[in-house]
């Protein structure tokens, strides 16, 4: 397997790895938040590691702004994103992609995916979910009858810190979602186009994201979709900081990858 | 600040590789090797110094980071990290910034990439620098599994936590540890002085560089936290290029 810097326009941005044999479809993994295109605990170290040797090659990038991309974007990203592709597309011979990473990643691989009919497939960590949805106060309802008297003492101090903190800023003014309630369309038309979605979300997400329910009442029907694979793992954290999560989570992708879009020829 | 050319290089060590990133300079004046932190440490900070890195390139610094194997982007699984192998990867990442530049140059160790900078700056006689340094790889190791045992029970974290979940057999701060990265680093102890100090108004003396506090909190933080220094970090490479200036000249 071959692990090799990327290059665009005369600047390392990221690593590519890839094997003899590979598969028609290649993988891009985007910057979880503002850490690293190593991934938070290496997750796309191992996770590009493991795609690659499946045959899918698997790229790495630090996207404007972040880690070793010192400079800020001077275009949209969804644009430069785009550009992305043409240069892996370039670099692999893949015509189709599975975009995607952890919180503002899903979100940007999200964007892209409704713009470039090249994205073939969507991983979404801890994607876009509404407080508002049906199952968010239920899953915290469950949340709280969880913890028990003495996590009720623990919620209600941290909650009262929070508030002498002054307004907290909310998941959704943190990151770029589309108009509530646009998802669903926005899903719908992604499954029409046969878009493969894997879905998954944290017990970290709890801030905005408790209950599976959330998810297929939010998303509506496409939702139900074959082509849309969900999971909930209410026992892993937002930066899947246990070593067991990362090495499920890279082998249920794998495993996902292979299923819906086959392997190398 | 300014946006120099940077470069992602990779160099075999042993049976795997480690890769770095150098910052060119125009033209270069003096040089500096960025010995990384451990663990979660490199991965928080990883920005600030990344931005370090670019603004003392502006000013004539070549700058060479790098990752150990068994951590960031170089080669192996978690468990393949050990102190001693950190040193041939921090001699390997040695030789590479001397391959470009010929500016001689100082170490600079952050945190436990001291106890590293230290001996690396024994065995080739260069002037080393500590940056909020870890003095005693006992106590360092300490720290590290008080944070591990902390961070596992942070309901912050594991909203969904039942029970109190126990330190974890081969497992620090989020990574696989090979089984004998605590002895190793255990026996890893200071036995000099940097040539000098960068850290927080309480840890420093003399003419020690004083960091502010939104540029030394973050040893301790796994996630990221408020807005990047960025005053700070221009600050602080002024203060860093005009003594590695100086350190050139007075080699030259």
């Amino acid at each position: 397997m071959k692990e090799t810097v990327f290059r665009v326009d005369g600047n390392d941005i990221g690593v590519l790895n890839a094997s003899a044999a590979s598969a028609r479809t290649a993988v891009l993994l985007l910057n979880a938040g503002a850490i690293r295109r190593a991934g938070p605990f290496r997750l796309h170290v191992h996770a590009a590691r493991h795609f690659a040797a499946l045959g899918f090659p698997t790229l790495r990038v630090d996207q404007p702004g972040i880690a070793d991309y010192v400079a800020t974007a001077r275009r949209p990203l969804s644009e430069m994103l785009s550009d992305l592709l043409d240069n892996l597309q370039r670099e692999t011979g893949c015509e189709r992609f599975v975009v995607g990473g952890v919180c503002s990643a899903a979100d940007s691989a999200w964007q892209l995916g409704l713009k470039d009919p090249r994205v073939a497939g969507l991983l979404l960590l801890d994607p876009m979910a509404r407080r508002e949805a049906p199952g968010f106060r239920l899953g915290q309802l469950q949340l709280m009858l969880q913890r028990g008297p003495a996590g009720w003492i623990d919620m209600l101090t941290r909650r009262l810190a929070r508030r002498s903190a002054g307004p907290r800023t909310t998941d959704e003014q943190l990151r770029d979602w589309p108009a509530p309630g646009k998802e669903a369309s926005q899903l719908a038309e992604l499954v029409e186009r046969n878009v493969e979605h894997f879905v998954l979300f944290t017990g970290g997400a709890a801030s905005y994201f408790t209950h599976p329910q959330q998810f297929f009442a939010g998303y509506g029907s496409a939702a139900r979709s074959p082509l849309v694979h969900f999971e909930y793992w209410r026992q892993c954290d937002h930066l899947f900081f246990r070593p067991a999560d990362r090495e499920r989570l890279v082998a249920g992708v794998g495993h996902w990858l292979l299923d819906r879009f086959g392997a190398a020829g | 600040m300014s946006h120099r050319r940077i470069e992602v290089l990779q160099r075999p060590v042993g049976r795997g590789w480690i890769q770095a990133t150098l910052h060119h300079a125009e033209p270069p004046r003096a040089s500096l090797l960025v010995v990384p932190p451990f663990f979660h440490e490199w991965q928080r900070s990883y920005r600030l110094f990344a931005l370090l890195a670019d603004a003392l390139a502006s000013r004539g610094v070549v700058v060479l980071r790098f990752d150990y194997r068994g951590c960031g982007e170089s080669s192996g699984d978690d468990a393949d990290f050990l102190p001693s192998r950190a040193l041939d990867d921090a001699d390997a990442a040695l030789r590479l910034l001397r391959e470009r530049c010929s500016a001689p140059p100082t170490l600079l160790g952050i945190r436990g990439g001291a106890l590293i900078a230290e001996r690396m700056a024994e065995q080739h006689r260069l002037p080393w620098w500590a940056w909020q340094p870890a003095e005693d790889g006992k106590d360092h190791l300490e720290s590290l599994r008080n944070l591990d045992r902390k961070e596992r029970n942070n309901r912050n974290r594991f909203p969904f936590l039942r029970h109190t979940q126990a330190e974890a057999s081969g497992e620090l701060m989020g990574h696989r540890v090979h089984p004998e990265f605590h002895l190793e680093l255990g026996i890893f102890r200071r036995a000099s002085v940097p040539a000098w100090r960068i850290d927080t108004a309480e840890a420093c003396e003399g003419s020690d560089l004083v960091l502010p506090p939104e540029f030394s909190a973050w040893p301790g933080q796994i996630d990221l936290q408020g807005a990047l220094p960025l005053a700070a970090i221009n600050n602080a490479a002024e203060r860093l290029a005009e003594r590695l200036v100086a350190i050139c000249g007075e080699s030259a």
